[in-house]
């Protein structure tokens, strides 16, 4: 059954970027592509927005860029997670889990 | 292409991190749209709409373009100051392991500039104190101080009525106040004290910008005359004597023997004038119509956007139109106006010697420099073995320098902070120097201006002393790797040398200066003030009528002061005793425009300007002044005997001619209340120095207390055969029996005398410690070269001890090494002594800029340091051994 999407909650696109990352390093498209189809589009996220906050990821050090070649042979910016990049997954993953945990306990408490 | 591994990045210094060409982000965002398009055709969409689609799922591509480099730009930025932060810190560390290799010349170097600094740094605290500071006043640039200029061009104090009259009609101020200043006695009996205290006109508070802690400042009624007498007091005085008590304001104080009703309490910051802690209000006492009796010190501040040129223009022409009608002696009335920022008057004469004394520490800090600048030079010429394998490994002459300046400012910047707590350490000694000359310095912080000029030196000398070192030893031909103690060396020898002379030079200014300036202080020691101060004791005693309604009269002052010495002379021991209104070299002489009768000056023509004195029957016995003609004042010169005064030889040779002075009467007019008729002259004494043992008598009138009266406290001065401290005990009874309200002030004269020597022995003190310094810096100069000429000369003399040649040649060799430079700086030195001679000029009494003997010394001492310096590393010459010297190429 089809669900309008929900909106992504603040900070939460770069968490999933550093996820995503850290399957292996992808261009900007292969990030985005591969968040829609994890999800089944149930992530409202503008396409574009995805490379600011590369870019500012890269700022920070949490993830590192260079010029390669796609499969297709097109010249692409290929981003990878660096070793910065992995502790912070690592902290974000962790209180996300308990966020939800917490969320979920008052939810299945809650008389609807 | 991949870039190379950290490790070697960090090995070669290469450039890590890379500037993105701002275009990709235009590539970026293109594969994006193409990529997503394909995707919606192969989802199914015609290719015209799966663009369409693709670009509005994207957004606003060109606002994001935007942010995407600007998000880029900074990341540039950061990369490349933490680059360079690393780089700094990669340098430091280099130099630091550099210097660690070199104890001796890190150590070295650091003293060098440590003592350096620390002087220059010690002598800008009190600069800063007193030019930066900011005064606790608000916008205190637009406070300003007001003279009278006189017709002969001198700067004079205000008269009350033009004192008044400025503050109705120069509009260019927004509030201008007049003041005298005193001490008051405060309390009675045995808790009597003198405080620094003042009368000020009503806007002074104002003026200043200062408001009362407590209470209020005077209203305009209270500055009325007759009006019952108020003070406001400081916050210092308020704590210390009374506690602090609120409740205090409203109450009653003695103040010079009357009850003086307190109305409120001002905040430390105002020590204004003088750091008078009590002041009244000076309207009643500025009654006088004369505009040629200058009284009265002015302040105002400035309206605001005025500048002091501007009011001073105004302020003239409002002066000349004052003065229009008055008569008298040019010396007396105002041509004008002068208008002195508030700052600069402070500081007065002070600013000379202060500049002068930052000079002569900044010729030390200039021979530190030198020194440094040698021993980097000598330490390059060593290091060229090493700096020709860097050049031939490819670096470059950018890096080879930044390895000698790192090194350099390493040294300087410990030695900075070395100094800086060194200033710290001597600012104690500089501020009782300062607190004498200028008082309202107040104390000398270390603040962030010291701190700066600390931190810019240490980086001056730093960059200073390693760029041309640096410099010449990058200048080694890349791959070419000279041999040990070759004639590479000859070009920095010279170098060397060069530099070596002009510390000598510097040596030589500064001692030559130190010279002068210590004689020239010994000369005034030498000086003969025209009295004699052994054995005798002196005690102020402040009698006057007081206000109120039990005033006494002059007659009975006088009575008071009589009964005073006739008491005092009846002590055992006592030789003489004798009273003045002006103890020389103590306190300043009123002086004003007397008459010689049948003279111009009588008529309207220039006056007789004169000292005007009040003294005691018997004064010039007890002060060993010889009478030269006639007699001095005696128990006969009462009031209602004949109006007598006696005039000094200085006196007579200016104002009386070839006439025979006892024939000659005298007036001297305006100067108090009195009748002032004229005075027969009954006697003529020696010249007395009163203002200082530099200045030259002036010519001065003295009359007796008893005929003319004083509101200045006459001073006893007794000449006694018992030792001080039991003249001083008995002084301290007769006046408690006087009067238990007058605060005991005796002391011997001979320490008064020394005191008013202070300032310049201290300034002497101050050239002389920075004149050895100087010294010991060329010596540390001079014996670094001499080492390092021994150093790379060890092969030679290694080879001549070994062919069996006399340990005197050697040594002599080293020394005779530094002649040439130390024989060129001596001559330049002496030049520079002789330039310097010039601006010390003013500083100077009874010695010429160019006293040959002074310069002769300075020459000697410096010759002798120079050979002391360097005899002692060429000695060390003789302890090579001639087997290892050899065996060391």
């Amino acid at each position: 059954m089809p669900t309008s999407p929900v909106e992504l909650l603040q900070g939460t696109l770069e968490f999933l970027i550093l996820k995503t990352l850290s399957w292996g390093p992808m261009h900007g498209f292969a990030v985005g592509r591969w968040i829609r189809k994890t999800t089944d589009d149930a992530l409202e996220i503008e396409e574009g927005a995805l490379y600011p906050a590369l870019h500012r990821m890269e700022r920070r050090g949490w993830i590192a860029s260079d010029w390669g070649v796609t499969e297709n042979n097109r010249r692409a910016k290929y981003y990878e997670i660096t070793r910065l990049g992995r502790d912070q997954l690592r902290r974000e993953e962790s209180s996300w889990t308990r966020y939800v945990a917490a969320v979920s306990k008052i939810m299945a408490a809650a008389k609807v | 292409m991949a870039s190379p591994p950290r490790g070697l990045q960090r090995l070669f210094r290469l450039a890590t991190g890379r500037a993105a060409p701002l275009e990709e982000v235009d590539d970026e965002i293109a594969l994006h749209l193409e990529l997503r398009t394909e995707e919606l055709i192969s989802d199914g969409l015609d290719p015209v709409a799966a663009r369409r689609r693709a670009a509005a799922l994207f957004g606003d591509r060109r606002a994001i373009a935007e942010e995407l480099r600007t998000i880029d730009r900074a990341a540039d930025r950061g990369r490349r100051r933490s680059e360079s932060m690393r780089r700094l810190a990669q340098d430091l560390r280099v130099a630091c392991r550099g210097l660690l290799r070199q104890p001796s010349f890190a150590l070295g170097g650091i003293s060098i500039v440590a003592l350096g600094i620390g002087a220059a740094t010690a002598m800008f605290t009190v600069l800063n104190a007193a030019f930066l500071k900011p005064f606790a006043y608000p916008e205190s640039d637009r406070l300003v101080s007001l003279w009278e200029i006189s017709r002969t061009g001198t700067r004079m104090p205000v008269a009350g009525p033009n004192a008044i009259d400025w503050a109705t009609e120069a509009r260019l101020f927004s509030h201008l106040a007049y003041y005298g200043s005193n001490q008051s006695v405060l309390g009675s009996g045995g808790e009597s004290a003198y405080i620094p205290a003042s009368v000020v006109s009503r806007p002074f508070a104002a003026m200043l910008g200062v408001a009362p802690i407590v209470g209020r400042w005077f209203t305009e009624d209270e500055t009325r005359v007759g009006a019952p007498p108020v003070a406001v007091i400081g916050e210092g005085l308020w704590t210390r004597r009374f506690g602090a008590d609120r409740d205090l304001v409203g109450k009653t104080i003695r103040l010079d023997g009357i009850p003086v009703t307190v109305v409120g309490v001002m905040p430390k910051t105002l020590t204004y004038p003088t750091w008078a802690e009590i002041w009244r209000p000076a309207e009643p006492h500025n009654t006088g119509d004369s505009r040629t009796g200058h009284n009265w010190r002015v302040v105002a501040r400035l309206a605001r956007g005025v500048t002091p040129q501007a009011a001073q223009r105004e302020l003239s022409v409002v002066t000349r139109r004052l003065v229009a009608n008055e008569r008298g002696g040019a010396d007396f009335i105002a041509a004008g106006a002068l208008v002195v920022p508030f700052r600069e008057q402070l500081i007065g004469d002070g600013k000379k010697v202060l500049l002068l004394l930052q000079g002569a520490v900044l010729l030390v800090l200039l021979i530190a420099a030198a020194n440094l600048t040698n021993l980097t030079l000598a330490r390059a010429v060593r290091r060229q073995n090493e700096v020709g394998v860097c050049l031939a490994l490819g670096a470059r002459r950018i890096d080879v320098i930044r390895r000698f300046a790192s090194e350099n400012l390493v040294l300087t910047l410990i030695g900075g902070g070395a100094g800086l707590i060194l200033a710290g350490a001597l600012r104690g000694v500089l501020a009782t120097w300062v607190g004498k000359m200028l008082p309202f310095v107040g104390e000398l912080p270390l603040d962030r201006r010291v701190a700066g000029f600390a931190l810019g030196l240490a980086l001056l000398v730093g960059l200073g002393s390693s760029i041309v070192p640096a410099w010449r030893a990058s200048r080694s031909i890349a791959g070419f790797t000279p041999s040990r103690g070759t004639t590479a060396s000859r070009s920095s020898r010279r170098l060397i040398d060069g530099l070596m002379s002009v510390e000598i030079a510097l040596a030589v200014m500064l001692v030559a200066a130190a010279g002068l300036v210590g004689r020239s202080l010994f000369r005034l020691g030498g000086v003969d003030p025209g009295f004699a101060v052994e054995n005798r004791m002196t005690v102020s005693v402040p009698l006057r009528p007081l206000e109120g309604s039990n005033t006494p009269t002059w007659e009975s002052v006088t009575l008071a002061y009589d009964r005073f010495q006739e008491e005092l002379a009846a002590r055992p021991g006592t030789i003489s005793v004798a009273a003045t209104n002006a103890l020389p070299l103590s306190t300043w002489s009123p002086n004003g425009s007397a008459q010689v009768e049948g003279t111009p000056s009588a008529s309207g023509g220039p006056p007789a300007a004169a000292e005007f004195h009040i003294i005691g029957p018997g004064f010039f016995r007890t002060v060993e002044v010889p009478v030269r003609r006639g007699r001095e004042f005696g128990e006969a010169d009462r009031a209602g005997a004949p109006y007598v005064a006696v005039v000094n030889e200085a006196f007579v040779r200016k104002y009386l001619g070839d006439a025979d002075p006892l024939t000659q009467r005298v007036r001297f007019p305006g100067m108090d209340s009195s009748e002032d008729p004229w005075a027969a002259v009954v006697g003529v004494v020696g010249d007395t120095r009163q203002d200082g043992l530099a200045a030259e008598p002036s010519p001065a009138i003295y009359y007796s207390y008893r005929q003319r009266h004083t509101w200045r406290p006459m001073t006893f001065v007794v000449h006694s055969s018992q030792p001080a401290a039991a003249v001083l005990d008995d002084l301290k009874a007769a006046v408690a029996r006087l009067d238990p309200g007058i605060p005991f002030t005796g002391k011997p004269w001979s320490v008064i005398v020394a005191d008013s020597l202070a300032l310049p022995r201290i300034r002497s003190v101050l050239l002389a410690l920075f004149a050895a310094i100087a010294l010991v810096l060329s010596a540390a100069g001079i014996a670094a070269v001499v080492a390092f000429a021994v150093a790379q000369r060890t092969r030679e003399i290694g080879l001549r001890i070994a062919v069996g040649a006399p340990p005197g040649s050697i040594t002599r060799d080293g020394v005779l090494r530094t002649a040439r430079p130390v024989l060129l700086g001596l001559t330049a030195g002496v030049l520079g002594a002789l330039v310097l001679g010039k601006v010390v000029r003013t500083l100077l009494h009874g010695i010429e800029p160019n006293d040959p003997l002074t310069l002769a010394t300075a020459v000697l001492v410096t010759i002798v340091v120079a050979a002391a310096a360097a005899y002692v590393p060429a000695r060390r010459a003789l302890r090579v051994d001639p087997l290892t010297a050899l065996r060391q190429e």
